[in-house]
C-alpha cells in the first residue's frame, strides 16, 4: 500500500532527524553548562526533546515517547524555573541523551519498539528514576502524570484519573493527505483507555455523489486517561487543518458545554444526542468539580482556538516528513535555509560534472587545432562556465568542520570527569570547510587522537603542579586550508613524546632493530608503528597499542598524511593533512617517456627548466642546488622504467608536503588541469607510486603520481637496508 | 564424464560455450558468459613499478581498465605485438569486489561449444601453464582447449612461474627491484 511505503521512507527520515535533534540537545546542554541561565538555549533543548517525542510518537514508538516525555516534563519544569539547571541535572539529561540515541539506534536496526536489551533496560530504569527524583515532593500537577511506564513500574502514579469527550470530524482531505486516522486512537490506546468510540457518519453524502478518496468520518470518543488536555491533544497534532478536534472533560461547566455543541459542525439537537450518546449530558449549573489543574479547566471555545493554531502549526507537514513538526515552525528562521538531498544524487551530479570537464577539455583542445579564434573564444568561455559549475557542486559537498570538532566537547567533558584531570578545549578553524565524505570518516581517527592526547598526553594535576603549569590541561583543535589540503591539528600541553620511552619501547617491542640511528622526527613516527604503546598501565580509554597504526591506516586510505610534532615538557601537535575532496583534483600535467602523468597541485612549489649537464647522473636518487639550498630530486625516467634515451632538456617540479621538499625530473611539462580521479581498483592497489588515472581530453590515460608515497618509495630504496638488493 | 563432474571444475554444465583464442600458439578458453567484449590492442598507459604481468591500463569509455599481458603472466615473455592482437575485455571479482579487466592475447578464433562430457581437471604438468591457472581442459575436434581460471590469474600473490616463486622466497619481502629484474630479463 502506498501509505506503508511512504511510512517506510517517512521512517528514515525520523532515525536522521532524530539524531540530528539528539547532537543539538547535546550542544544545548553543554551551552547550558556554561551559562546556565540562558533561557534561549533552554527553550531550543526543550523544543529538539519535544520534537523528538512528537515524531516518535507518529511511528508508534512508544518506548521513545514515553521516556522522552519524563525528559520533556523535567526540561520544562527548568524552563519554568521550578528547578535550578545545576551539574548532576546536566549530567542526567545528558545521560537520557545517549539512552534515546542507544533506543534510537536499535529501532534503526529493526528492533521492535519495546524490545530492548536488559543493560538498556536497566540503564532506562535507573534514569526515569532519577528524573522522577526531580519530579515529586513538588505539587502535583498534571504534565507530571506518568506514563504506563512498560520499564520502570517504580515510579508511583500520583494524578487523577478525568473522562474527556473528544469530538473529532476529519478533514475531506485527511486521505488525500495520506494520512491513516487509525494510529492516533491505538496511541491513544497507550496512556489511557478509550471507553466508547461512535462514529459519526452524518457527512457522508449519498452513494453516487461521494468520492472515494475523501473522507467524511467522525468520531466522538469517550477517553480516560491521567494525561492532561495539552497531551490528548498533542496525539493529533499531525491531523492537518480543516480537521477538528475538541476536547472536553466531562466535568466542564455548562458554559463549555454549550461552545462544544455550538463549535460541532452538526445541528444543536444532533450535536446533543451524539454527545448524549456517549453519556455525556448537559452539566450541572454549578461546576461539580475543582479540577486539580487549573489550567486545563479552560472553555471549550479556547480550546477549540488552541487546535485550530496546533493545526495550522502543523499544516504544511505532510506524512512524508512528520518529523518537522509544529515545534520546528516556532523555530523556522534557522532550518528553512536548508535542503535535505540524498547524498548519492549529489554523487551522480558531481560524477556528471567530471565528465563534462573532461569532454569539454577535448573540445577546447579540438578548437586550438581548428585555429578558428571564434571557436576557440567561445569553448572557453563555456569552459570558464563549467569551471565554475564544477566548483558549485563540488561546493554542495562542502560542509564545514565545526559540527565535528564541537562534537568532543562531550568527549573531553566525559574523559575530564572519568580521569580527574582538568581539561579545557580549544577549538578554532571551526568555519573550514571539506567534503562531507572526507568528514563522516575523519571522526574515529580524531576520536582516537584526541582521547590519546587526554589520557597520555596531558599530565594529572599533581604532576602539572609540581612543572608549573596551569592546572588546567588544553587541548586544541585546529583547522585550516593549506595547499589544496586541510589540516586538522589536535594538540595538548602535556608532558610530550618521550623519545628515548619511544625508542626503547620500539626496540623492547622488536619493532625496529637496535642499532638503526633514526632522527627525532622519524622516532615520532613510530608511535604509529602497529603494537606499539608507551602507556604503562591500560586505561579503558587507551594504551592497548591498538589505535595509532589505525588512525594512519584510516587517513592514509582517504590519501591523507599523519605526522606528530612534539616538544618534551610542552606537548604534541598531531597534524592531519587531508585532500579537500576525493572526486576531483588539480592537476599539474607532465610527460615522462610516452606517458603522462599528474601531479596533484597541491605539492607544487615551482618548476625550473634543466639543461642536460645540471644533473648528469644516472642514478635514481640525485640533488640540485636550488639558489643554495639542498634539494634530493628523483628521476621519475629512471624510476618508472623508461627505456628511451634521455631528451636534451628536462624539467624539475619541486614538490613540498610537511616540511620535506623534493625535486622530480620530468622530460615535458604540460601545465595544470583539473582531473577527474579514476580508481585503478584492486590490481594496483599495492602500487608504491600511482594512487590513481585520470582520462585526458585525447581519451589518453595520465596516471596521478602519489607523491609522499613515491618520495617515501625513493628514500627507502636509497636507505642503507635497501642496498644489499641491487 | 558427467554434467556432476563438470561441476567440480567450478564450470556450470549451463555454461557450454567457449570463447578460444591464442596465446603463444596455446589453445585457451573462457566461459562466454563473463566476456564483455572484444576489443582490437590499442593504445596502453603502461603503470610503472607493477609487475610485467600487468600491461598498464586503457580507456575504456571513459572506464580505466587495467590490462594483463597472459603471456607474461604465463612466464613465457612479454606478447609480441601483432596485427591479431586483441584484449578481451571481462569482469571478475577481486577482493569482493568486482571489477572489469582485459587479457592481451595474440587471437580470437571463435565461440565453441564444449560438450560437458569432455570437460577434464587440469593435468598436473605438460601444458606449459601454471596448474592454478587452468579450471579444466577441454577437447574440441582432436586438439585440447586449455580453461583459465580468471581469479587464479589476477591474484598476484600467485607468482608467473616456478622460477620467480623459488627467487622470491629467496630475496625476501623486497621484491619491487626484483621484479623488474625479472621484467627485464624477459
Amino acid at each position: 500500500m502506498a501509505l506503508d511505503l511512504n511510512l517506510d521512507a517517512a521512517r528514515g527520515i525520523f532515525f536522521t532527524e532524530a539524531r540530528q535533534l539528539l547532537g543539538e540537545v547535546e550542544t544545548y546542554v553543554l551551552q547550558l553548562e556554561q551559562d546556565p541561565s540562558d533561557k534561549e538555549t533552554l527553550n531550543a533543548a526543550f523544543r529538539a526533546a519535544h520534537t523528538i517525542k512528537g515524531s516518535a510518537g507518529v511511528f508508534g514508538f512508544a518506548g521513545v515517547t514515553h521516556f522522552v516525555h519524563d525528559l520533556e516534563t523535567v526540561l520544562d519544569r527548568v524552563r519554568n524555573g521550578e528547578i535550578g539547571f545545576d551539574g548532576p541535572m546536566s549530567t542526567l539529561v545528558l545521560s537520557c541523551r545517549d539512552h534515546i540515541a542507544t533506543l534510537v539506534d536499535l529501532l534503526d536496526a529493526g528492533a521492535e519498539d519495546g524490545e530492548v536489551p536488559d543493560d538498556v533496560k536497566t540503564v532506562q530504569q535507573g534514569l526515569t528514576a532519577r528524573l522522577k527524583a526531580y519530579l515529586q515532593g513538588n505539587g502535583i500537577e498534571k504534565t507530571v502524570a506518568a506514563a504506563p511506564e512498560v520499564h520502570a513500574p517504580a515510579a508511583p502514579q500520583q494524578a487523577v484519573e478525568r473522562t474527556w469527550q473528544i469530538s473529532v470530524r476529519l478533514a475531506a482531505s485527511t486521505l488525500c493527505d495520506g494520512f491513516d486516522p487509525r494510529p492516533i486512537f491505538n496511541y491513544l490506546d497507550t496512556f489511557g483507555e478509550i471507553v466508547v468510540l461512535n462514529p459519526v457518519l452524518d457527512s457522508i453524502p449519498a452513494f453516487s455523489q461521494a468520492d472515494p478518496e475523501q473522507c467524511y468520518l467522525g468520531f466522538e470518543l469517550v477517553f480516560k486517561t491521567e494525561k492532561s488536555h495539552a497531551d490528548i491533544l498533542e496525539s493529533f497534532e499531525f491531523l492537518a487543518e480543516p480537521s477538528k478536534i475538541i476536547i472536553t472533560p466531562h466535568d466542564c461547566d455548562r458554559a463549555s458545554f454549550h461552545s462544544l455543541i455550538a463549535a460541532l459542525p452538526e445541528e444543536k439537537e444532533r450535536a446533543t444526542a451524539l454527545l448524549a450518546a456517549c453519556g455525556f449530558n448537559e452539566p450541572a449549573e454549578k461546576p461539580v468539580v475543582v479540577s486539580v489543574a487549573a489550567h486545563v479547566e479552560q472553555s471549550a471555545a479556547t480550546q477549540a482556538g488552541q487546535v485550530l493554531a496546533a493545526a495550522q502549526a502543523s499544516a504544511a507537514v505532510v506524512p512524508a516528513a512528520p518529523a518537522k513538526a509544529a515545534p520546528k515552525a516556532k523555530s523556522s528562521t534557522q532550518s528553512s535555509a536548508f535542503i535535505r538531498v540524498p547524498a548519492d544524487k549529489l554523487d551522480t551530479l558531481i560524477n556528471l560534472v567530471g565528465e563534462l570537464v573532461i569532454a569539454n577539455a577535448g573540445t577546447v583542445e579540438r578548437a586550438k587545432q581548428l585555429n578558428d579564434s571564434g571557436m576557440v573564444e567561445s569553448t572557453s568561455a563555456v569552459a570558464a562556465l563549467i569551471e565554475e559549475i564544477r566548483d558549485g557542486a563540488l561546493g554542495l559537498r562542502m560542509v564545514q568542520i565545526g559540527e565535528t570538532f564541537h562534537r568532543f566537547q562531550r568527549v573531553v567533558r566525559d574523559l575530564s570527569m572519568g580521569l580527574g584531570k582538568q581539561i579545557a578545549l580549544d577549538i578554532s578553524g571551526e568555519d573550514t570547510e571539506l567534503d562531507k565524505s572526507v568528514v563522516e570518516r575523519i571522526g574515529d581517527p580524531l576520536m582516537h587522537l584526541v582521547r590519546n592526547a587526554i589520557d597520555h598526553g596531558l599530565e594529572t594535576e599533581e604532576e602539572r603542579a609540581l612543572t608549573g603549569k596551569s592546572m588546567v590541561g588544553r587541548i586544541g583543535l585546529n583547522a585550516y586550508h593549506d595547499s589544496g589540503h586541510i589540516v586538522i591539528e589536535v594538540s595538548d600541553d602535556g608532558r610530550g613524546l618521550n623519545r628515548d620511552k619511544i625508542l626503547r619501547k620500539a626496540i623492547e617491542k622488536g619493532l625496529i632493530p637496535p642499532d638503526v640511528p633514526l632522527s627525532d622526527q622519524e622516532i615520532n613516527q613510530l608511535v604509529f608503528l602497529p603494537g606499539f604503546s608507551t602507556a604503562d598501565k591500560v586505561t579503558d580509554i587507551s594504551g592497548r597499542g591498538v589505535g595509532m597504526d589505525v588512525v594512519k591506516r584510516n587517513i592514509e586510505a582517504l590519501r591523507g598524511t599523519v605526522r606528530v610534532r612534539s616538544t618534551i615538557g610542552a606537548g604534541s601537535t598531531f597534524e592531519i593533512r587531508l585532500p579537500l575532496t576525493l572526486a576531483i583534483i588539480d592537476g599539474f600535467l607532465i610527460g615522462v617517456g610516452d606517458s603522462h602523468y599528474v601531479i596533484p597541485l597541491g605539492f607544487v612549489r615551482e618548476c625550473l627548466e634543466l639543461s642536460a649537464t645540471d644533473i648528469p647522473d644516472d642514478r635514481v636518487d640525485l640533488h640540485y642546488d636550488l639558489r643554495g639550498e639542498f634539494l634530493p630530486c628523483v628521476r621519475l625516467r629512471n624510476i618508472f622504467g623508461v627505456k628511451d634515451s634521455r631528451p636534451k632538456r628536462e624539467n624539475i617540479i619541486v614538490v613540498s608536503f610537511g616540511d620535506t621538499r623534493a625535486g622530480l625530473i620530468a622530460d615535458q611539462l604540460d601545465g595544470e588541469s583539473q582531473t577527474v580521479i579514476k580508481p585503478l581498483g584492486a590490481l594496483f592497489e599495492s602500487n608504491r607510486a600511482i594512487s590513481g588515472a585520470t582520462i585526458l581530453g585525447s581519451g589518453e590515460v595520465a596516471l596521478i603520481i602519489d607523491v609522499p608515497k613515491l618520495i617515501s618509495e625513493v628514500s627507502k630504496r636509497s636507505a642503507p637496508v635497501a642496498d644489499n638488493n641491487h | 564424464m558427467s554434467e556432476k563432474s563438470a561441476m567440480v571444475h567450478g564450470l556450470d554444465a549451463a555454461t557450454s560455450q567457449f570463447l578460444t583464442f591464442q596465446v603463444n600458439e596455446q589453445k585457451l578458453a573462457l566461459e562466454i558468459l563473463r566476456i564483455k567484449e572484444i576489443i582490437e590492442f590499442g593504445r596502453i598507459t603502461v603503470v610503472p613499478m607493477m609487475q610485467a604481468s600487468i600491461s598498464g591500463v586503457i580507456n575504456l569509455r571513459g572506464s580505466v581498465v587495467p590490462v594483463i599481458d597472459l603471456s607474461a603472466r604465463f612466464g613465457q615473455g612479454k606478447t609480441q605485438m601483432n596485427r591479431r592482437t586483441c584484449i578481451v575485455i571481462l569482469e571478475s571479482t577481486i577482493e569482493e569486489r568486482t571489477q572489469v579487466v582485459g587479457f592481451m592475447v595474440d587471437a580470437v578464433s571463435a565461440v565453441i561449444d564444449i560438450h560437458p562430457n569432455v570437460i577434464a581437471p587440469p593435468p598436473q604438468f605438460g601444458s606449459g601453464i601454471r596448474t592454478d591457472f587452468l579450471r579444466a581442459i577441454g577437447k574440441v575436434e582432436d586438439e585440447f582447449v586449455m580453461i583459465l581460471n580468471v581469479e587464479k590469474l589476477l591474484d598476484f600473490d600467485i607468482p608467473t612461474n616456478l622460477e620467480e616463486l623459488a627467487a622470491n622466497t629467496h630475496h625476501g619481502s623486497r621484491e619491487l627491484g626484483h621484479r623488474e629484474e625479472v621484467s627485464a630479463a624477459h
